[in-house]
């Protein structure tokens, strides 16, 4: 009678399995083994086995500038949704009836537009005869056109934009959990706006805006589309470098080692972060 | 509730501002008549949109994505549903390694999957074959099923099935009666949310299509991701070989890289390097 019960949940999760084991465990396995392999530039012949390929991607600076650029835009990204989405939830979570769900709406409505549509956007604002531009210099205000496309600047602009509603559902989510009460405790007992929010708001909804900036980290770090149509050709993240060893030099060795390291630099941040979160904020989560 | 005051509602209107101008210039622009996208504009006009529909690249690519859409959803709430029965209502070893497994395409970025995809679906010869991109669509919207399911079983009471069966209910009757019916919305959300994300996915896609376009020498969908909004018609002048680009004047999308296969097709490769197809042979 045992037997049976025993065996029902691996039965039941037996085709996801099956399915996960051939489709993500054999091609991962697939690519770390490629990353291994050497490449001949002049034949275009794989074969032998060899560390160079991580030696190429650790060692050469190249690969060090299109890493620290990613990591750079993934913590600007990240501040910059800290610093507009948390007070945005928190102006949204006062604001009233009607408005407050409209207004939420708004908010996430870009996560149902493709992100290519959403990036295409930020290209006719950003171009150098684009939206901003022109009204900057009817306005009187630029001298001559702002790059703002194929820069740094513009790429985490869009990715803001892309991640921010991670944001503000995380923060708004810690946000339902606050009790009214304190507030008007709070204020009763004649605490400013400010000091209600620093004192009372604030440490209550950190756990969701370390949750939020962990999401938000790990779209903008790994972002393909954004920075592919924003940055363009020159300014190479890890995600259009792989591709573009992949598909333009056709190295295939090196691009899956600077994927396999993009792999493991995604998951230890995301691990590392987590563990902290919650060692530290286990006593908020009830 | 205290309301908010001059400084939140500037804010606010800020943000809101933000999150729309995208989109906002993306309509506008369609619905400008001439090939720049000029300013200030008076007139208006639908022409782009007929354009959508004389270029049957795009009306294909659209059904392609709703087809991929529908069948890979579906097929992932199938694999999704008995293993989030699984993991709410048994607790067995390896249970935590199993939901680990599950959701680790969240944590995975797109363009590793997408190029260990590519690798695999070449090995094993199956470059450019629908079932190869269903395969990587139903992998990639798995967990966002599965969590839904999950949430609807774990909120639901377990003593309600073990009261069918002790009223002498059989397994598949506790399934069918109670089981099912109480995971409903969790499996409709699921679905939809899987298939949005289906529709939605670009990074993948571009590797594994890639493929797709050289071997099979197919012209079928570009831009997955975009082709559904009358906003892909920035590329639409851009590729249509009627309308020349005024890429140097314009908004610069002539100089995006690579917003999809065509920017990829269109790159100068090194002229001594074999193309895609030549060199899946010699791998």
């Amino acid at each position: 009678m045992a037997s049976p019960k025993r065996r029902a949940p691996y039965l039941l999760s037996l085709p996801a399995l099956l399915f996960f084991a051939a489709l993500l465990v054999t091609p991962l396995a697939m690519i770390a083994g490629l990353s291994f392999q050497a490449f001949d530039l002049n034949t275009g012949q794989i074969g032998g086995l060899t560390l160079g390929n991580y030696a190429d991607t650790l060692g050469d600076p190249y690969y060090h500038t299109i890493f620290l650029r990613t990591v750079g835009i993934g913590l600007a990204t990240t501040a910059i949704c800290i610093l507009i989405g948390a007070p945005e939830a928190y102006f949204l979570s006062r604001m009233r009836a009607p408005w407050r769900s409209i207004f939420l709406i708004v908010t996430l409505s870009p996560l149902l537009i493709s992100v290519v549509v959403r990036t295409l956007g930020w290209a006719l604002l950003f171009g150098r005869n684009g939206v901003i531009n022109q009204v900057l210099a009817a306005l009187g205000l630029a001298s001559g056109p702002i790059p703002m496309l194929y820069t740094v600047q513009g790429v985490v602009i869009a990715l803001v934009h892309v991640a921010v509603p991670f944001m503000v559902i995380s923060v708004w989510a810690a946000l339902q959990r606050l009790d009214p009460k304190v507030i008007r405790a709070a204020s009763s007992l004649g605490a400013s706006e400010l000091t209600i929010f620093r004192r009372i708001v604030l440490p209550q909804i950190v756990p969701g805006i370390l949750s939020g900036s962990l999401i938000v980290f790990a779209l903008a770090a790994s972002a393909f589309a954004t920075p592919a149509i924003i940055g363009g050709r020159q300014l190479k993240v890890v995600a259009t470098a792989t591709y573009d060893e992949f598909l333009g030099t056709l190295n295939w060795p090196l691009g899956a080692a600077i994927a396999i390291v993009l792999l493991i630099v995604n998951a230890a941040i995301m691990l590392t972060y987590n563990r902290i979160v919650e060692r530290r904020y286990a006593r908020f989560a009830q | 509730m205290s309301r908010n005051g001059t400084f939140a509602i500037a804010f606010h209107t800020l943000f809101v501002a933000f999150m729309l101008a995208p989109l906002v210039v993306v309509m506008w622009m369609s619905l400008t008549p001439s090939n720049l996208l000029s300013l200030p504009t008076t007139s208006f006009s639908l022409r782009w949109f007929w354009a959508i529909l004389r270029h049957s690249q795009f009306i294909d690519a659209f059904w392609f994505s709703i087809l991929l859409g529908v069948l890979s959803a579906s097929l992932a709430m199938m694999l999704a549903v008995p293993a989030a029965l699984a993991l709410a209502r048994y607790r067995f070893p390896g249970r935590d390694a199993f939901v680990a497994l599950f959701l680790s395409p969240l944590i995975i970025p797109h363009v590793v999957l997408g190029v260990a995809f590519l690798r695999f679906f070449t090995q094993i010869g199956m470059t450019g074959t629908f079932i190869g991109l269903l395969g990587a669509h139903v992998l990639v919207i798995f967990p966002y099923g599965l969590r839904l399911v999950l949430a609807a079983l774990t909120t639901s009471d377990p003593a309600i099935e073990r009261a069918a069966i002790s009223l002498g209910a059989s397994q598949w009757t506790v399934f069918r009666r109670v089981l099912f019916p109480l995971m409903i919305p969790g499996v409709a959300g699921g679905w939809v949310i899987s298939f949005i994300q289906s529709f939605d996915e670009v990074t993948m896609t571009v590797f594994v299509d890639s493929v797709l376009d050289d071997a099979a020498g197919a012209h079928v969908p570009l831009h997955r991701g975009i082709d559904r909004s009358a906003g892909g018609l920035g590329l639409d002048r851009r590729h249509s070989p009627h309308l020349p680009a005024h890429g140097h004047r314009g908004p610069h999308l002539r100089a995006g890289p690579y917003p999809g296969r065509q920017g990829l097709n269109a790159r100068p490769a090194h002229p001594d390097l074999p193309r895609i197809g030549q060199c899946k042979r010699s791998l």
